[in-house]
């Protein structure tokens, strides 16, 4: 009896600790705080998280950081760059254990659907304090993306999707190559005649859409029919007739081999962006890796096909960056976003990026840098993005699901979109 | 030494890992209990909710998804690596030039972490330029999007567990197969046992507590996969490949119901202990490890 109690005792252990070993979330983060430099002065270290930057953008940062430090003394700067796709999941961990990041940067739904929590600090207060010129020199709609409930919770790194295409695959085609679709329809009619099947697989997408964490793609074509998957109320909409018909008509995209399966957090990248593809929405901020990877002249940059009402609308969504209402650093945290947005840094940033610049005030000279990125201030001008409501997160999961049963087929379009709308209602009724 | 002291000494030896098992373990598993009762968000305290999460569970869809892919992997995995292994483990105690080498490449995917694992199967399988379906394109089979496709997402991630669990199963098996005495084949052969009669007759039966204890580490393991399917499949597309884990990650650190998350976690706690229990009580009749 006393050999079995012991052999379940330890058997139970074994247990315990194997699967919790397995559940357990995994976070880093190191110690921000204040140390003291060999002059004996208190230095402020910050904790800064940046999401997948990638290369060019970790050292556009890496250098920014570095002017900073050079300015400012007493404050270093602890740079921790993420993948999107462990963004969150880190992010949220490190809140919930009180070692978030004093400044971190945050995808535009996220900032939106969680602001409400009062993880992030209003930085109105210190924009007023500063007379912070900055404020005015903001493109009026980015810096008001950053609102909530009368305040200003995170500053904006613009990112707008209007239509690339590659010339060459156009060409190879017999399409024009400095001709784009001009209207939704023939964007499809484009998309099919650009695919390319070999043994009935898609080897090239006419268009690129992404079947899993599809939602950025099918929005740019939503927006363009004149609606968005949710309304201001955070209702979700994706079940709506024209989204039901757009979905139906992806669906037999992608049954005719128009596009292949592809993830929109894949690490490797997007089908467009590993030639892969011949139109995609996809954002400006691609323009210096591209052009690196496949040439910046077999690329063509316009606007949005005209949507039903005539207006060529592109989706705008981007990274904000925000500061953590629990740092015990405030002003450096301030301090270092100003620095991050002033005009010298913002210009540097954005030219060895090919991110768009958010300030007025820089426009000119970016395009000295970028020309190829005028079309994207012209897309800014009706450019939209997730309307600003709390439910989004559960908007986003069952749309994505949506989208992934009636790409694969698992579900009639109709009933996929409309059986996860009414699961989207109930879980926000529920969360209410 | 006196009596008394003799009998503190123990005791006194084991109290660290007691001490880290009570920290890290078991007072966690209470907390996690204590909040599968709750409705928490992480930023609030817990609002106790009674049984609410568990209701909740009994009618979702997705778990119900989850707890049968999770079945399937287990069934998917644990037998076929350890048989696997078994024969591995079998023809690699021969007397081989170069079997160290043999031995390590077979066990290699067991020591990679799994990132490494599931990176270097999105390359093989990914579904232009992989080797899989170039391979199979050679033979005239037309390959899939293997990872991408709700047919096939699940296959794939059991396959790729398998690769990674017969290595550890070979190398325990092994190390079971050596220990068994070389006068017990010896006496066999002269009897004229054969080889299979040998392997049948001699090293199955003594290799029955090492293949219990494989099996109920390997079950334990098959229940709590969460890396490879993460990285691979991210429980996709439309939760084709989504396990218990990877759902209690979901509704944890994106969703932030911890309470919700918590009730999931004690279900498998509960399913982990009851099917290991019961391996170990039918296991042990026959092996005698009572």
């Amino acid at each position: 009896m006393k050999h079995r109690l012991t052999a379940g005792f330890m058997m139970l252990t074994i247990i315990l600790a194997l699967v919790l070993g397995g559940c357990g979330a995994t976070s880093s983060s190191g110690a921000a705080g204040k140390t003291t430099d060999e002059a004996g002065s208190e230095k402020v270290t910050l904790k800064f998280w940046y999401p997948n930057a990638g290369e060019i953008g970790t050292k556009a940062i890496k250098e920014t950081i570095a002017s900073f430090e050079a300015q400012h003394s007493g404050i270093s700067v602890d740079l921790t760059v993420v993948p999107w796709d462990q963004y969150f999941q880190k992010l949220a961990v490190a809140y919930s254990g009180g070692t978030q990041p004093d400044v971190h940067g945050l995808g535009f739904g996220q900032l939106i659907s969680t602001v409400d929590q009062g993880k992030y600090l209003n930085l109105q207060p210190y924009i007023d304090k500063d007379k912070w010129e900055g404020a005015s020199d903001f493109f009026p709609d980015i810096w008001k993306s950053g609102q909530w409930k009368g305040g200003q919770y995170g500053l904006l790194m613009p990112d707008v999707r209007p239509l690339a295409w590659r010339k060459d695959f156009f060409k190879e085609a017999g399409l024009d190559p400095e001709s784009p679709p001009k209207t939704v329809d023939e964007l499809f009619d484009y998309a099919n005649k650009l695919k390319k099947t070999e043994n009935g697989q898609t080897v090239r997408s006419g268009l690129d859409i992404q079947t899993s964490n599809g939602e950025q793609s099918y929005l740019s074509l939503l927006l363009l029919l004149g609606q968005n998957f949710y309304d201001d109320k955070g209702d979700p909409q994706f079940d709506s007739d024209v989204s039901i018909k757009l979905v139906e008509r992806l669906v037999d995209l992608y049954k005719s081999g128009g596009f292949m399966a592809s993830n929109q957090q894949s690490a490797n990248g997007t089908p467009f962006q590993n030639s892969q593809a011949a139109m995609a929405f996809i954002s400006a901020s691609q323009t210096a890796s591209l052009t690196a990877s496949v040439g910046g002249d077999k690329i063509g940059w316009s606007l949005p096909p005209e949507g039903t009402d005539g207006s060529k609308t592109s989706l705008m969504l981007g990274t904000f960056l925000t500061a953590a209402s629990a740092t015990k650093h405030p002003e450096e945290a301030w301090e270092f976003i100003k620095f991050w947005f002033s005009k010298d840094n913002i210009l540097k940033y954005t030219t060895e990026t090919g991110n768009l610049p958010p300030l007025q005030s820089v426009k000119a000279d970016y395009l000295k840098a970028h020309p190829e990125n005028e079309i994207s201030y012209e897309a800014m001008k009706n450019a939209q993005g997730y309307p600003p409501a709390k439910e989004w997160s559960i908007d986003v999961k069952y749309l994505r699901l949506a989208l992934e049963e009636a790409y694969n087929g698992i579900k009639a379009p109709a009933d996929a979109l409309k059986e996860n709308a009414k699961l989207a209602r109930d879980e926000i009724a529920a969360a209410q | 030494m006196n009596k008394g002291w003799n009998r503190i000494v123990p005791y006194l030896l084991i109290a660290p890992s007691m001490l880290l098992f009570l920290v890290f373990v078991l007072i966690p598993v209470i907390r996690i209990i204590y909040l599968s009762f709750t409705d928490y968000t992480m930023l609030q305290p817990p609002v106790w909710t009674g049984g609410a999460n568990y209701m909740k569970l009994a009618h979702d869809p997705v778990f119900g998804r989850a707890v049968a892919n999770t079945a399937w992997y287990w069934l998917g995995t644990v037998l076929p690596s350890m048989v696997i292994g078994l024969v591995l483990a079998a023809l690699l105690t021969v007397r081989l030039k170069g079997l160290a080498a043999f031995r390590a490449l077979i066990y290699l995917p067991g020591v990679l972490s799994s990132v490494a694992v599931a990176m270097t199967w999105l390359w093989l399988l990914d579904p232009l330029k992989g080797p899989v379906n170039r391979v199979l394109s050679l033979l005239g089979i037309a390959g899939k999007n293997w990872l991408q496709s709700p047919d096939t997402s699940l296959g794939s991630v059991i396959v790729i567990g398998v690769w990674t669990g017969m290595g550890f199963a070979m190398i325990v098996l092994l190390g079971g197969i050596q220990s068994i005495p070389d006068s017990l084949y010896e006496a066999a052969a002269l009897d004229g046992a054969s080889g299979i009669s040998q392997f049948t007759r001699i090293t199955l039966p003594l290799l029955q507590p090492i293949l219990l204890f494989l099996f109920i580490v390997s079950t334990i393991r098959s229940f709590q996969v969460f890396d490879l399917v993460y990285i691979l499949t991210g429980g996709g597309p439309a939760n084709s490949s989504t396990t218990i884990v990877t759902q209690i990650v979901g509704a944890s650190f994106q969703d932030y119901r911890m309470g919700y998350a918590s009730a999931m976690a004690v279900v498998l706690l509960a399913a982990t202990m009851a099917i290991t229990l019961l391996q170990y009580k039918l296991g042990s009749r026959n092996t005698g490890m009572e």
